[in-house]
């Protein structure tokens, strides 16, 4: 999911880095000071979490936690999907630099999708905890085959689309567990909307 | 006398049966030069296998008595040596139990050129000369993942931490 420098253009990739610092200076700058502990702890989860792979039909996929992102911070997990992704381009070139700010508007929308339909109240909380950890997953990689098709590569990256659903639903349930055991442990820490 | 003759014939093929036996058993060496290696395989003819444990004498060219390397043929037969310089490298082996042989390889100023591999393919590939300094570091030196992990969360939480600090200092009075 994580996209690598030389395949978007140039042009493309910049103009994605300025918009994905402007989204990290408003988002990041309105942050409250009680929010700042959290969003740290969030980052280093979601930068650890790429490192967890599963083998699925011949490949692998890793766990993302945007959805989770999503959940716990709203718009908050803007600054906090860019921090991850920045160290995870730099320390284990999971993505590429130049195109840091296509991965963050990727990412980050799954976080935001995710959000927005965990606000949804006409449905019940288990169903829109797996389904903000499930969108958290197929956003980014429905924008990712999207940005692949209008870069020229035709459109078989969107049959790659079932790989990321087993993905999704594997993010889904772990999405599902870990704010069932927030609610029941310290439902403080979930946002109240 | 036909059974005298029956004798001789019987003694001729026990004779030439021996001296096949014999030719089995001779040493034989073989040099393989594979820059900037040579190396030596030592058997008995007609075996597979070769021998383990043989003394073995590389001679350096100019006729020198002292040996430039010596040592023993490992579990296959085999021993290998780094030349310093061209000429006729002399090599002796020993089985210990009576069977020795000896062997001479001619090395160019050829077979020290050192190797050139190309490192990049399509238009403008370029050729590298692979010497042990360009050679790349083992996996073992590069930073271990946990480390790399480490890092990584270590610089998340120093943000996070820093930023609390300004906040919280722009927030108290």
């Amino acid at each position: 999911m994580h996209i690598a420098d030389g395949i978007l253009s140039t042009e493309i990739s910049i103009a994605a880095d300025a918009v994905s610092v402007g989204a990290l200076y408003v988002f990041g700058k309105r942050a409250r000071t009680e929010e700042i502990p959290k969003m740290g702890i969030m980052a280093a989860a979601l930068f650890v979490a790429s490192l967890i792979h599963f083998p699925v039909a011949g490949t692998s996929v890793h766990l993302g936690l945007f959805g989770l992102a999503g959940i716990l911070l709203g718009f908050r997990a803007i600054p906090v999907v860019f921090t991850a992704l920045l160290f995870q381009s730099l320390l284990f070139q999971h993505g590429g630099l130049l195109v840091l700010g296509v991965n963050v508007i990727n990412m980050s929308a799954g976080a935001v999708a995710g959000y927005l339909l965990w606000r949804i109240r006409l449905m019940p909380e288990a169903l829109r905890t797996f389904l903000a950890g499930f969108v958290g997953i197929m956003v980014p990689a429905l924008l990712m085959a999207l940005e692949f098709e209008l870069s020229g590569y035709g459109r078989g990256i969107y049959y790659l689309m079932s790989l990321y659903v087993i993905a999704a639903g594997i993010e889904g349930i772990l999405t599902f567990i870990i704010v069932g055991f927030f609610r029941k442990v310290d439902p403080q820490i979930l946002p109240q909307y | 006398m036909k059974n005298t003759s029956i004798w001789i014939l019987t003694l001729i093929f026990m004779f030439m049966g021996t001296v096949g036996m014999l030719q089995a058993h001779k040493l034989e060496v073989n040099l393989i030069p594979h820059p900037p290696v040579v190396v030596m395989e030592a058997g008995y003819s007609g075996h597979s296998h070769g021998i383990s444990g043989g003394d073995v004498f590389i001679y350096a060219p100019g006729g020198a008595e002292k040996a430039f390397q010596t040592g023993k043929t490992d579990a296959e037969g085999k021993f290998a040596f780094i030349p310093d310089q061209p000429g006729e490298w002399r090599v002796v082996v020993d089985d210990g139990t009576g069977h020795k042989s000896e062997k001479v390889i001619s090395l160019g100023e050829d077979f020290f050129i050192p190797e050139k591999t190309v490192i990049e393919s399509g238009p403008g590939a370029q050729e590298q000369e692979v010497t042990p300094e360009s050679t790349p570091a083992p996996s073992s030196e590069k930073v271990p993942i946990l480390w790399k992990l480490l890092v990584g969360v270590s610089l998340v939480f120093g943000i996070a931490g820093i930023l609390y600090g300004i906040k919280a200092r722009q927030k108290s009075p």
